[in-house]
């Protein structure tokens, strides 16, 4: 056996290290791999993070995908940040809404996927849309008023974008025909068209002609002030400014701090230069100079940090690089699928060999997963279940963790099936909830709460117990088909929903009570029947329903086992159906495709008992024709 | 012990204590739950609360009887009790068996003390502002003021009105129907759908729409009928609906007068950077007693100031555009048992592990004398 495991072992070492020697990505026709560029501290969402994660959360919100055109994100943003005008075709907006589609007639993409050229021409029939759908209550948007939402949103956010280094290019507001004037500002005298910046670097002059009563001066002075005044809401904040009077320093986007006083220099204006010289450089191919000039700015932000005493964000900054790179969550899928059919042919075949390698690779798997999300832990400062991603995600590592301990309990293979199943299911079902940033800040009322973060561990720990519960059920059902019930291998299965209901009841009643403390503690009463805590309540009373039906003899081991894959669909109601209410105060965000997905698992489920039953009694009394 | 003995005998502690009575309890409390749960989407939390689960019983579809949540919890108790002096086992290797069972017992009692004896209502201030009267939740009286007589002004608990009322004050003939609106209602445009009536914000149009509903909050709302006409009364109007010169109508919070005082000094809202997201929202208040200032303390999301059995929460925050003027709303609690949780949160955690540890031994005791390992 050690054999086996030493090969097994051997394996997955190759298999870690082919993930983690990967080179970073190089852009082969720039040479560039824009490392610096990614590690750009940005101010975003309410919280720091890195230019990569920030790249990645507007593609994943435009595309669904959190790379374009085989590069990773950061390529594209550079791109849209410095060279907007070669970003235009770029099929980065996905529609799925067929309604949508034909309601502004556009000519639906093989992969629903739209550049900006090709929905510009229907931007007033978006915005219409748009003003229609956001009159709405959000209860009563359909899935087209949705899309209409989105997509609008998204091209002003790639508006945003586009414009966020605009100060660094020529635009039409500021042309020049009137040469003595351009002397007087020591413009270039052979051109018409200037940028912000350069505006900007002759402010005192520029100042000293507001006086001036030309027509020319006075529309240059207005289109300077109009863009220092409207652009602030421009995007990135990137500029970490010291305020006085303040610890922490005030993240802000350059057009910011023009706004502040256009004619005044500012304490950032080296940093300003250096950003107007990285866009410069991009724009002109030049991308050893870009990256020089993003290591130097980079430089300046760490050394005003360190100055304040911030040196930690730069390691939570290199800690999310670190995050995005590592992919843990994914390898962990790939993994989980190893187990799964390992387990799988194990069951078919009875090799032990492939018990074992179903083990490990759940314990990998588990191991990869546990440092993601502790990762995240440090990087958010919080507990690992505050959004539904999160709870998919722990789930995830909940079920593969307590699974696997069953097995090297029980050693018959179903719990190693239930961690490889579990697993790789429920990080599946967690990609669909990937639409941007995965650790938004949180809302007032759930922040910095000892009581509620350890309500929803341990409510969702309850959660990974009726899992659990449920697939050991579905494993009684499927094998009385082939045993009589009295079989010491279903009395021995019937053993095991015992064990994990009653985990299950430890862990779900004690969630319920600390959520009853949580509300308790924020709104001054224990217990008020909103929705969520009934679903609690709910799977509380299905556990004891079980025990008690099964204790006086209501039920037999079937039965016991029929409830407790039921009880899965109490779980998943509690879990994730309290959001189709609409009501109470824990829904939070609920998609369409989410609720049809749950519908469409109840009634699989439902009709799948009903068969089970029947199907059960029937083979029992031929395996058991005296009964 | 003998006593216990003799009543193991008796038919009715049998049928009391029976797993099956206890099975079907729990499965009708289990549906109750969840039709309650459906049933706030429609009707909102207060009145799932009132008909599903503050109840004895209840009638569904207008005429069938059932049992309501707290009935079904009264038999448990009952049982629950009745087990735990009869039946249970009080050896020690029952020790987390007889901690969970008393617990629960327990748990029972407490919601049923917090349910008799706790209290809990609203204060708004804006800032500067003091007062000592909360605002009940969801009790409100419909007033009816007599201008030129106030002696004959009549004040009406709302849920004491009939859903069809008929009144008399002075000349006026009017008739009051009592709208179920602990959902919210909202003034829509006519060609929307809604019914046109005449109301005291002046918008004649009016409709019960659902989309808008906030099932959180108890918003009455009643309709008047005058001389062939409709009037609208809505409990979030800031005016009096007039009739005539000297009669005029109003819905109000029923308050409640405390020993303790608050006035807002301040209120501030702070949102995460570069964002409209409320990171925290803080209050200093300056409480009062007999109008004499005790102590200021800050009170804000998640950390409530508790000051003679009574806790006050940050609960809201609302800043008026058009005067600039911030107001906060708190909630305020009295619960003299809230402690009762907490201790029996820790028992019932102790008897649940103990019991699972214990059966966990014995389990795995067996599979040893098995030769299973």
């Amino acid at each position: 056996m050690m054999k086996d495991v030493f090969k097994t072992l051997l394996f997955f070492s190759f298999l870690l290290l082919f993930a983690f020697s990967k080179e970073p990505q190089v852009d082969k026709k720039s040479n560039v791999s824009l490392q610096n560029f990614a590690k750009i501290i940005v101010s975003d969402g309410g919280r720091l993070k890195p230019m990569q994660s920030l790249a990645m959360n507007y593609l994943l919100a435009f595309s669904g995908r959190s790379a374009y055109d085989g590069k990773s994100a950061e390529f594209w943003l550079a791109k849209v940040l410095f060279d907007s005008e070669n970003t235009r075709d770029e099929k980065i907006f996905r529609i799925d809404n067929l309604d949508f589609i034909h309601a502004i007639d556009l000519k639906k993409e093989v992969k629903n996927l739209y550049s900006f050229n090709q929905l510009e021409p229907y931007g007033k029939d978006i915005e219409r849309f748009y003003i229609d759908a956001s009159h709405k209550p959000k209860e009563s948007r359909n899935a087209f008023d949705n899309a209409v939402l989105k997509t609008y949103v998204n091209l002003v956010d790639y508006f945003y974008l586009t414009s966020a280094f605009s100060f660094t290019q020529g635009n039409n507001f500021i042309r020049l025909e009137d040469k003595k004037l351009k002397q007087q500002l020591g413009l270039d005298l052979t051109r018409d068209s200037f940028s912000y910046i350069e505006l900007r670097e002759k402010k005192e002059a520029l100042e000293k002609l507001k006086s001036s009563s030309s027509k020319e001066s006075k529309h240059l002075i207005d289109a300077y002030e109009m863009m220092s005044k409207e652009y602030e809401e421009y995007p990135i904040h990137l500029l970490a400014l010291k305020m006085p009077g303040k610890d922490e320093v005030t993240w802000v986007s350059a057009w910011q701090v023009f706004s502040i006083n256009p004619y005044q220099e500012s304490s950032l204006e080296s940093e300003i230069k250096l950003l107007s010289d990285l866009a410069y450089s991009y724009k002109q191919g030049d991308f050893k100079a870009f990256d020089e000039n993003i290591e130097k700015f980079n430089e300046k932000v760490s050394n005003t940090l360190r100055l304040q005493g911030q040196s930690g964000v730069a390691n939570k900054i290199k800690m999310e690089i670190f995050y995005n790179k590592m992919n843990a969550f994914l390898w962990a899928k790939v993994v989980f699928v190893l187990a799964f059919l390992s387990i799988c042919f194990f069951l078919l075949k009875n090799f032990s060999f492939l018990r074992w390698i179903s083990i490990i690779a759940s314990f990998l798997a588990i191991i990869l997963v546990f440092i993601g999300l502790s990762v995240r832990i440090y990087i958010s400062g919080r507990a690992p279940v505050t959004n539904l991603y999160e709870t998919f995600v722990f789930v995830a590592l909940g079920t593969a963790f307590f699974s696997t301990i069953v097995e090297l309990y029980k050693k018959n293979g179903i719990g190693a099936f239930t961690a490889a199943f579990c697993g790789f299911s429920f990080l599946m079902f967690s990609d669909g909830f990937v639409k941007g940033d995965t650790m938004p800040v949180l809302a007032a009322v759930l922040r910095n709460n000892f009581w509620l973060t350890t309500h929803v561990v341990t409510i969702t720990i309850g959660y990974v117990g009726m899992i659990i519960t449920g697939i050991i059920g579905h494993f009684f059902i499927f094998m009385a088909m082939k045993y009589p019930l009295t079989s010491p291998k279903l009395n021995e299965i019937s053993q095991m929903i015992k064990g994990s209901l009653a985990f299950s009841f430890i862990f779900s009643s004690m969630g319920t009570i600390l959520g009853g403390i949580w509300a308790d503690q924020s709104w001054g009463r224990f217990w008020g029947w909103d929705p969520k805590e009934n679903g609690a309540l709910l799977i509380v009373l299905w556990i004891l329903i079980l025990f008690h039906a099964k204790a006086g003899k209501i039920i037999k081991d079937l039965g016991f086992a029929i409830g407790s894959v039921f009880g899965m669909v109490v779980t998943v109601l509690a879990w994730l159906g309290v959001n189709f209410l609409s009501v109470g105060l824990h829904s939070y965000g609920f998609t369409e495709g989410v609720s049809k997905g749950l519908l469409f698992y109840i009634a699989i489920q439902i009709i799948f008992l009903y068969l089970a039953f029947i199907l059960v009694l029937r083979r029992q009394k031929i395996l058991n024709p005296s009964k | 012990m003998y006593w216990r003995e003799n009543l193991r005998g008796s038919r009715f502690v049998q049928l009391v204590v029976s797993l099956k009575l206890v099975t079907i309890l729990l499965l009708i409390l289990f549906f109750l739950v969840f039709f309650g749960t459906l049933y706030q989407v429609e009707f909102g939390l207060l009145k799932a609360q009132e008909r599903y689960f503050n109840s004895l019983y209840f009638f569904a579809f207008g005429w069938i009887p059932m049992p309501g949540a707290s009935l079904i919890l009264c038999i448990l108790a009952l049982s629950l009790i009745f087990f735990n002096v009869i039946y249970l086992k009080y050896f020690w290797r029952n020790i987390g068996l007889i901690l969970i069972h008393w617990t629960v017992f327990f748990f029972l009692f407490s919601f049923f003390l917090t349910y008799l004896f706790s209290k809990s209502g609203y204060m708004t201030l804006s800032e500067g502002a003091a007062s000592f009267f909360m605002r009940h939740p969801y009790r409100w009286d419909f007033i009816i003021y007599d201008k030129k007589d106030f002696s004959h002004t009549k004040k009406i608990n709302l849920l004491d009105l009939k859903e069809n009322a008929h009144f008399q004050a002075n000349a006026l003939d009017f008739n009051i129907k009592k709208i179920e609106a602990n959902a919210k209602i909202f003034y829509i445009p006519e060609k929307s759908g809604g019914k046109k009536v005449l109301s005291v914000s002046g918008m004649n149009v009016f409709v019960n729409d659902k989309s808008k509903r906030d099932p959180q909050k108890y918003v009455p709302a009643v309709e008047v009928e005058l001389r062939g006409e409709t009037y609208m009364l809505y409990g979030d109007d800031d005016e009096a609906l007039k009739l005539d010169d000297e009669i005029s109508l109003r819905l109000m919070p029923q308050t409640e007068a405390l020993p303790i005082g608050l006035r807002l000094v301040e209120v501030k809202q702070e949102n995460y950077e570069n964002t409209v997201i409320a990171k925290s929202y803080e209050s200093t208040v300056e409480i009062t007693e007999k109008n004499t200032p005790i102590k200021k303390v800050k009170i804000s999301m998640n950390e409530p100031y508790r000051y003679r059995g009574y806790s006050i929460f940050q609960n809201g925050y609302y800043l008026d555009p058009a005067y600039q003027t911030k107001y906060s709303t708190f909630e305020i609690a009295y619960n003299p048992f809230y402690f009762l949780p907490y201790w029996l949160t820790i028992f019932l955690f102790l008897g649940a592990s103990l019991h699972f540890i214990i059966v966990f031994l014995v389990h795995n005791k067996k599979r040893v004398n098995a030769g299973k390992i």
